[in-house]
């Protein structure tokens, strides 16, 4: 069994070979059919989804030029804003809020490109989490293993894309919100850097951390869907100002350039399962990695990072943990509130750390154009699991599945989470990390490693 | 190490008065901790305190420096 890519899509309704309304018709017909097993999506939007399936279709019979995203199905992580719709950002909270009267300047692009929204997807409460095991919503369910967890906060979005139910998804990365679904579902996740893509209409975790991004079955899918999401957007997200630089063009030639590729070290590789170390094995044998690479700093900027984020969560939710403590998720609620509780010196300091990791890490690329690292420390736990093994201790898996994601994001570096070829078990993905602005080498990385054969999104077996 | 008071206090914590600063930061910014979240709360600020010793370690002489605007 195999999905068919966002590219192949919008070719065959470019072509004629189909409508925009018959692919929309099979998405909503995938989504009927699945997503009682897999619970990735929160809201289906058929009668808009078909509405304007039938306006491209229009524009095409009248011999009119339409978009590269031609009647290409895709959903976003709920808490993006759609016009008339409450943005719940997984939460009970928000569900009686004025739904926006506007789209998030993501999902208008995506549009503007004649790609066709069909939902929202599940996810972790308010992005605070690893696991999309939600209170209010239920947990979403991998597609490779229902048992399992699929990750998150964006879990919702990784299983939508790895169940087949859509080629192409946006979710959101504070701390690996991307990174840990994308690998745990065996998909690829692009986190952008931090400020490239724009986070209008995108309701906030942390913002200093947070980064918008997307997931697909194929580098060639999200290097076409990050390029016609990138450019300014100052006035909708103060940090969006930059140029676009458009990479789908350029990947494919520099995929077939030498690239010097380093291997995290150190707090990277401490505490990975053994599957989790081979598979990175597999991905640094493919790239001639041969150096090992130590950040001494790496430790800190994910402690850093475990603190900024409750305090400034907590800073942001502190009206309604006033309020209304009890209609929160417990495990979300219980972060937030001792993130509530901490001196605001606590976040200062872990922001004045940023730079000092961020020039540690720059120094390294100084000798590299990628460093790779795992993206979760494990495949998916179960659903319900609530401890695992790292190191020889038992920990819990909602606070240390990002362990090796958190210190990247702190520092805002691009990121491909790509899913290493290991047909018929656990998906396990790695990161494959660029410097600033640099998305183009992660992309043409993965572009070169997905050409070998060493990393692919295989399609579930057995999806009822 | 320099590192400001606020912070200072939070870190020089022992296990046994979490509970007392935890109910005086939430009468301080006027949230209530109900009996059902306090042993989580607890558990939540004990595992901070470990991450701040970390970073604020790591810092070292700049721990009280001002942040500058950061550029990733």
């Amino acid at each position: 069994m195999s999905f068919p890519g966002a590219l192949q899509i919008a070719a065959a309704v470019r072509a004629g070979q189909t409508t925009a309304r018959a692919e929309t018709k099979a998405a909503l017909a995938r989504i009927d059919q699945h997503n009682s097993a897999l619970n990735a999506f929160t809201a289906v939007l058929a009668e808009r989804a078909l509405a304007r399936a039938d306006a491209l279709d229009a524009r095409i019979v009248a011999g009119q030029a339409v978009g590269p995203l031609a009647g290409v199905p895709f959903a976003v992580k709920n808490l993006f804003d759609i016009a008339g719709l409450p943005t719940l950002a997984g939460s009970k909270i928000k569900r009686d809020a004025t739904p926006p009267s506007h789209d998030a300047t993501l999902i208008q692009r995506l549009e503007a490109a004649d790609a066709i929204l069909v939902g929202a997807l599940n996810m972790d409460e308010f992005a605070y989490g690893f696991v999309t095991e939600n209170a209010h919503d239920g947990p979403t369910h991998n597609p490779h293993d229902l048992t399992r967890i699929a990750g998150g906060s964006s879990g919702g979005s990784a299983a939508a894309v790895a169940g087949g139910l859509v080629p192409l998804t946006l979710g959101s990365d504070t701390n690996g919100s991307i990174r840990i679904p994308a690998s745990l579902c065996g998909i690829f996740g692009l986190k952008p850097t931090y400020g490239r893509l724009s986070r209008q209409g995108v309701f906030p975790f942390v913002e200093s951390l947070d980064h918008a991004g997307a997931f697909a079955r194929s580098v060639e899918d999200l290097a076409l869907a990050y390029d016609l999401m990138q450019g300014p957007d100052p006035d909708g997200d103060a940090i969006c100002v930059r140029t676009a630089e458009p990479v789908a063009d350029r990947i494919s030639d520099l995929a077939d350039l030498p690239l010097r590729v380093g291997v995290l070290g150190g707090w990277f590789a401490q505490g990975a399962f053994p599957e989790v170390l081979e598979a990175l094995d597999l991905v640094a044998r493919a790239l001639d990695a041969k150096d090992r690479v130590i950040l001494p700093g790496a430790q800190a900027a994910r402690a850093a990072a475990f603190c900024l984020t409750p305090v400034e969560a907590g800073e942001l939710h502190l009206a309604n943990l006033q309020a209304r403590p009890m209609d929160y998720d417990p495990a979300v609620r219980d972060r937030l509130l001792a993130g509530a509780l901490l001196p605001q010196s606590v976040a200062q300091a872990a922001q004045r750390y940023r730079t000092i990791f961020r020039d540690e890490v720059r120094r390294a690329f100084q000798s590299f154009d990628i460093l790779l690292t795992p993206a979760s420390v494990c495949p998916a736990p179960g659903i319900g699991q609530t401890t695992m093994e790292m190191g020889g201790q038992q920990v819990s898996v909602r606070k240390n599945l990002g362990a090796f994601t958190q210190p990247i994001s702190y520092i805002g570096l691009p990121v491909l989470a790509a899913p290493v070829n290991r047909p018929g078990q656990l998906p396990i993905g790695v990161q494959i990390i660029a410097p600033a602005w640099r998305e183009d080498l992660a992309l043409a990385a993965g572009l070169k490693l997905q050409r070998l054969g060493v990393v692919a999104a295989h399609a579930p077996e057995g999806l009822p | 190490m320099a590192i400001d008071a606020a912070t200072r206090a939070f870190l020089d914590l022992t296990d046994g008065e979490i509970a007392a600063w935890a109910q005086a930061r939430a009468a301080a910014i006027d949230l209530t901790l109900s009996e059902a979240t306090l042993a989580a709360v607890h558990e939540n600020l004990s595992l901070l305190r470990t991450q701040t010793a970390l970073f604020v370690a790591a810092l070292s002489e700049h721990a009280d420096e001002p942040a500058p605007a950061f550029e990733p």
